[in-house]
């Protein structure tokens, strides 16, 4: 059926003249194994009815690795059975040893409520004597004393871990006595600032697990990324077996790349990737397809499954007998677990959802994906793709490009898309304020002897520690000296946990319909915006943010809201001065604000706007670390600077930005939304061209030091990546694809040469670079 | 100076930093210095070192033992020189691992008298020992006898023990809050231990700190060396355990009808009562009833249908429907006239003069007597169709 689909598909000039690319990815076979011959009858058994009787051979070289008392790390790309390669060891084990219990780790919640279920088939259908527990946030109280004394799997989240598992140890000794497993799932979640905390809380596991005298070992499953093996290795800190070849089979991928037709050829204005995607859906879904589209954003998640439930109803009143939901995060936990059902049992035949479903979420096979913009990473788009394609089935991944330079740019270079390996994860446990914290933690768990370690100089921050009085040196130890539960004011994550509850108040109802984080709240659900939730439109009355609820009622308009953001740096306090890279360079405090004042009407389908509103909430403010480096006129590179054309500034410190945002992040081991990078060519507080790189954590968490610090390594790494990228004349692995607009402060009226200054972007920021490496020799 | 210490010097100095950029605080006292390990320590009077880091203090409060022992709660105590009364001090109030007892204060009666036995842990290194002594200290005795120990101390026990591994399992607890909460929360409301001192025991104290206040007096000795107010907090600990051991004998009264002067509420009492001493409980509850207050008469009628006297509960709940307008009892009442009556016209009677009342009920109760009387309605339909000659 899809072969038909995809038959027409290329036949049609409509679709294939806009298709820059059309990628066939082979079927390949499945490589199949016999179960090894130690696997208890009763799993076996388990396995058997549910079809499964051979196993294939990336399951059975995990098996033989933990059975080898290796730790392992198994790259697994969607659907390709890494929840049985995990399961089939462990569940062995837990019959094998009737003391015996595991701990499986999720990044989510609503990954947990997966695998629980998951397991609950396994081991209700297979008659196999293994209690399975969820401990979360919502867990009741009457079950966690359960969870803790008879769960022989406790699924759990880094979160949970950190704050109340580790923190209560004693309680949970049968559990940590016995601890043979820990499974870490989706690890190539735990990057930047939040992968180097998960390393310091799975020290603290691995040290009060030692206490009760367990050393247990950890599968670790990872999407495809760059460098498994190494962030592995450099989140467990110890050695780890890789497993990375693939013996699921699968079928036929095609892959194309789409750009929307130019609807203007004079400004250059192409049909909008909203439409588009959306027109693409419909099709796909018409012609019985079950079909997955990914959006960028929760409001455009929404407007697309509204745009495809409109175009089905208009052709037949039954809409085809087609369901089509969206999902995001923010709904409640029984809709998804009903949309996810649905998926599965095949009620629901297309879903359009962000990239809440990226992640393992059971949704069964679909036929088709449709990503609705770039994802931003390679390593997202591989993800997205795999959503699409059963076993030995013909599957469609269409990557319909945005207007933005960045998709602009993916669109029309494929070997680029097909030949880029994916990103990398990169860590830092021992980033001294990450470090502090969680040694914090762990002196409260257990105290430290003389020289035990804790990652990098740990006396040193134990001394500290004990300055400041919140530990205590005595008798050859360093024992918690404090009244406080640290952890509780150690967030793992950049988010903060706070969320506001959506309430429909329509005719007097009271109910909660949704949540959503605070800065989104208000970015999304001020007052008078529109709320689109699972299709419903609802006005909302009232955002009171003191007590975290936004009240809604149902409303059927013609028009979406889109709030209009503004950010500003304001600089705090200038504390330290420091000459790097023949630049001065600034050391303080800033104030980021991040604020929407305005918002606008957008007329469904069109995007005319019909209107604007006033928004009157408080600014969202993070106060942290910075560096700013600064471009003085007089001296060095910043003479050098100012002596280009003002339309070349603007380009070469923007583009300057964009590189620093792609090379810091592998000299600070951090993510790169772990910083924040804004360039000015003129800033008001410093009266001179600079460009400010600043922790997005609140107090800041050492990156703008950092970063200053090795400063010299980040320009010969932008050089060299300038230098050795094949790209023209820029694209989003080094400058920046081309057009990516000019930053703040930049001329406002463009010079009559900007055009040719903009086509020789990388030329001009190469020459600016190896003119200022050059310096750094000398 | 090696790459490595400049390294680990600019770690520690960019934390210095963010905590505003001060100087590094110098180190405030140098912490308790450590006398004579045996004897007496002059910061600590009335206190007899015990160790490195442990102190102990025994005191005889005469007359405050306790005379009348309500044995029924006291089991597996034989005879109340099996009780130990206590409580703990710690050093964090939202509990986990890194919280720690620094004060362990129990008493228990000799004849008329209370001995207070008190233990206190002068630096973490001693712990171990401090267990030990907490170990022997309890070692004598069967019953344990706390306020909120049965959630709290006895758990954190527990867990120091644990954590220093040391053997031990804290025995049987017998926790008065629970008792508290069931005789004095219609009076009170809160039970915290020092609204029942004032409020039931009519004590006042004169010289206290406030929990809150605990962990930071500790800490600060700590630091400095100087006991500060320490001493208040120990004596705030022994008024605690004394405290414990007046509600104890309280309750001794209460259960041998020897409290007249007693502020309690009948029916709690009489409801607390009668599942140890159902004679006392059911005389208690009758007399309340007999005064006029339902709420008692609702409380026996419980009691009966508990005990399967189908006929007592039954007459009650009409007893009470004929003082006040009690939903409780009606719907008791249709239950029994239903199921052990079987006698659906008189249950349906009653369902509807619930619903005459007209109260303001709640949607839960308002549909379960629908479904009610729905389901009688059927069962009166079924009969009058049935044979009169075939039972079922």
């Amino acid at each position: 059926m899809l072969t038909d689909i995809i038959g027409t598909l290329r036949g049609d000039p409509d679709f294939s003249s806009h298709v820059t690319h059309w990628e066939v990815l082979p079927a390949r076979d499945g490589v199949y194994v016999e179960l090894p011959p130690e696997v208890d009858p009763r799993i076996r058994g388990a396995l058997a009815s549910r079809g499964i009787t051979r196993i294939y051979s990336h399951q059975r070289a995990t098996w033989d690795a933990v059975h080898a008392g290796k730790s392992v790390v198994l790259v697994s790309p969607t659907a390709s059975g890494k929840t049985l390669a995990y399961n089939l060891p462990v569940l062995q084990a837990l019959l094998d040893d009737p003391d015996a219990r595991a701990l499986y780790l999720f990044p989510t919640k609503a990954l947990s409520q997966d695998q629980q279920s998951e397991l609950n088939e396994v081991v209700l259908g297979g008659d196999i004597p293994v209690k399975v527990f969820t401990y979360d946030g919502d867990t009741p109280g009457s079950v966690r004393i359960s969870a803790r004394d008879e769960g022989r799997i406790i699924i759990t989240n880094p979160d949970m871990l950190h704050t109340g598992i580790l923190p209560n140890h004693p309680k949970w000794i049968k559990a940590l006595r016995n601890l043979r497993y820990v499974v870490i799932d989706e690890m190539h979640s735990y990057r930047g600032v939040f992968g180097s905390h998960m390393t310091s809380v799975l020290r603290r596991l691995k040290r009060v697990a030692a206490f009760y005298g367990a050393t247990p070992l950890f599968i670790c499953c990872s999407a495809t990324i760059g460098n498994p093996h190494e962030l592995a290795a450099k989140i467990l800190e110890q050695e780890v077996t890789l497993i990375d070849e693939n013996g699921a089979p699968s079928g036929e991928r095609h892959f194309v790349l789409y750009n929307p037709p130019l609807v203007d050829r004079v400004q250059g204005i192409r049909r909008s990737v909203v439409l588009e995607s959306q027109r693409i859906a419909t099709r796909l879904l018409k012609s019985g397809v079950k079909t997955i589209v990914f959006a960028r954003s929760r409001m455009r998640t929404e407007l697309i499954a509204s745009y495809i439930r409109d175009s089905l109803k208009s052709f037949f009143t039954d809409n085809h007998g087609i369901t089509v939901q969206s999902y995001r995060g923010g709904y409640l936990p029984n809709e998804r677990r009903a949309i996810e059902k649905g998926l599965r049992d095949g009620s629901i035949q297309g879903v359009v959802s962000t990239n809440a479903l990226e992640l393992g979420i059971d949704i069964g096979g679909l036929d088709a994906s449709v990503l609705a913009g770039f994802p931003g990473t390679i390593s997202s788009s591989w993800q997205q793709a795999g959503r699409a394609g059963r076993r030995n089935t013909v599957s469609l991944s269409i990557l319909v490009a945005s207007a933005s330079p960045t998709d602009q740019f993916v669109i029309q270079h494929p070997e680029y898309f097909f030949s880029r390996s994916p990103e990398n994860g990169y860590i830092d446990p021992d980033n001294v304020f990450i470090q502090t914290d969680q040694l914090k933690c762990a002196v409260f768990e257990l105290p430290f002897a003389d020289g035990e370690a804790f990652g990098e100089g740990t006396a040193d921050l134990l001394e500290y520690l004990s300055e400041k009085g919140v530990v205590r040196h005595a008798g050859g130890k360093w024992y918690w000296a404090d009244q406080s539960y640290p952890a509780e004011n150690v967030s793992l994550r950049t988010s903060t946990p706070e969320n506001v509850v959506i309430v429909d108040t329509t005719r007097g109802r009271d109910e909660v319909i949704g949540e959503m984080d605070m800065p989104s709240a208000k970015l999304l659900v001020f007052d008078h915006a529109i709320y689109i939730h699972l299709g419903d439109q609802f006005a909302v009355q009232r955002l009171d943010l003191s007590n975290r609820r936004c009240y809604v009622e149902e409303t059927d308009t013609d028009y979406w809201t889109d709030s209009i953001v503004k950010t500003d740096i304001k600089v705090l306090s200038e504390d330290e001065e420091r000459q790097v890279a023949g630049l001065r360079a600034v050391l303080g405090d800033i104030l980021v604000r991040t604020q929407a004042t305005k918002f606008k009407k957008l007329k469904y389908h069109t995007n005319e706007n019909i209107g604007y509103g006033d928004i009157d909430l408080p600014a969202d403010e993070m106060h942290t670390r910075s560096a700013v480096l600064l471009f003085d006129a007089a001296r060095g590179p910043g003479r050098r600077f100012s002596s280009l054309a003002l339309t070349e500034q603007g380009i070469v410190i923007q583009r300057l930005g964009v590189l620093m945002r792609t090379v810091a992040p592998v000299f600070l081991l951090c993510d790169s939304h772990d910083i924040g990078v804004s360039e000015r060519v003129r800033d008001t507080h410093f009266d001179q061209p600079c460009i400010f790189v600043y922790d997005q954590y609140p107090g800041g968490i050492g990156l703008s030091e950092g970063f200053l610090r090795n400063l010299e390594g980040i320009l010969r790494g932008a050089l060299e990546l300038v230098s050795n990228c094949p790209c023209a004349n820029g694209c989003p692995s080094c400058i920046g694809a081309p057009d990516s607009g000019l930053p703040a402060g930049a001329a406002p009226v463009p010079e009559p040469d900007a055009d040719s200054f903009a086509e020789h972007a990388k030329r001009s920021v190469r020459d600016f670079l190896t003119a200022w490496v050059e310096s750094l020799e000398g | 100076m090696g790459p490595e210490s400049s390294r680990s010097g600019r770690r520690l100095d960019s934390l210095r930093g963010i905590d505003g950029r001060e100087a590094a605080r110098a180190a405030e006292g140098k912490g308790p210095s450590r006398p004579e390990a045996r004897g007496t320590d002059s910061r600590f009077p009335g206190w007899e070192r015990a160790g490195e880091f442990l102190y102990r203090r025994r005191q005889t409060l005469a007359g405050c033992g306790v005379n009348l022992w309500p044995r029924e709660l006291s089991r597996p105590a034989q005879t109340p020189d099996e009780l130990v009364f206590y409580d703990t001090e710690t050093t964090g109030l939202s509990g986990g691992a890194g919280s720690e007892i620094f004060l362990f204060g129990a008493a228990h009666c000799e004849g008329t008298d209370l001995v207070v036995e008190q233990l206190f842990l002068s630096d973490f290194p001693g712990e171990p020992d401090f267990l030990d002594a907490v170990r022997g200290l309890l070692a004598p005795f069967t019953t344990f006898v706390s306020y909120n120990g049965a959630t709290f101390d006895s758990h954190l026990l527990r867990t120091r023990f644990l954590m220093n591994r040391i053997d031990w399992e804290p025995g049987p607890q017998l926790d008065l809050l629970h008792h508290a909460r069931r005789l004095w929360r219609p009076i009170t409301g809160d039970c915290s231990l020092h609204t029942i001192e004032s409020r039931i025991l009519g004590l006042t104290r004169e010289l206290d700190v406030s929990g809150a206040e605990i962990p930071l007096i500790w800490l600060e000795f700590l630091r400095t060396g100087r006991p500060g107010t320490l001493p208040v907090v120990f004596d705030h600990n022994a008024t605690d355990i004394t405290s414990l051991a007046r509600i104890y004998a309280l309750l001794g009264r209460l259960f041998s009808g020897d409290a007249a002067d007693v502020p309690v509420d009948e029916r709690a009492l009489g409801r607390w009562l009668v599942g140890r001493d159902p004679a006392r409980g059911v005389g208690v509850l009758r007399n309340a009833f007999d005064r006029g207050n339902a709420e008692a008469g609702l409380a026996l009628g419980l009691h009966h249908k508990r005990l399967h006297e189908w006929d007592e509960s039954a007459a009650l709940w009409e007893a009470v429907m004929a003082t006040k307008r009690s939903v409780a009892a009606g719907v008791e009442l249709a239950k029994h006239l239903e199921h052990r009556a079987h006698d659906p016209v008189r249950a349906i009677a009653v369902v509807d003069r619930i619903m005459s009342w007209d109260l303001p009920l709640d949607g839960e109760t308002r549909q379960a007597l629908q479904k009610r009387r729905e389901r009688l309605v059927r069962k009166i339909d079924l009969h009058a169709e049935s044979d009169p000659a075939d039972p079922s």
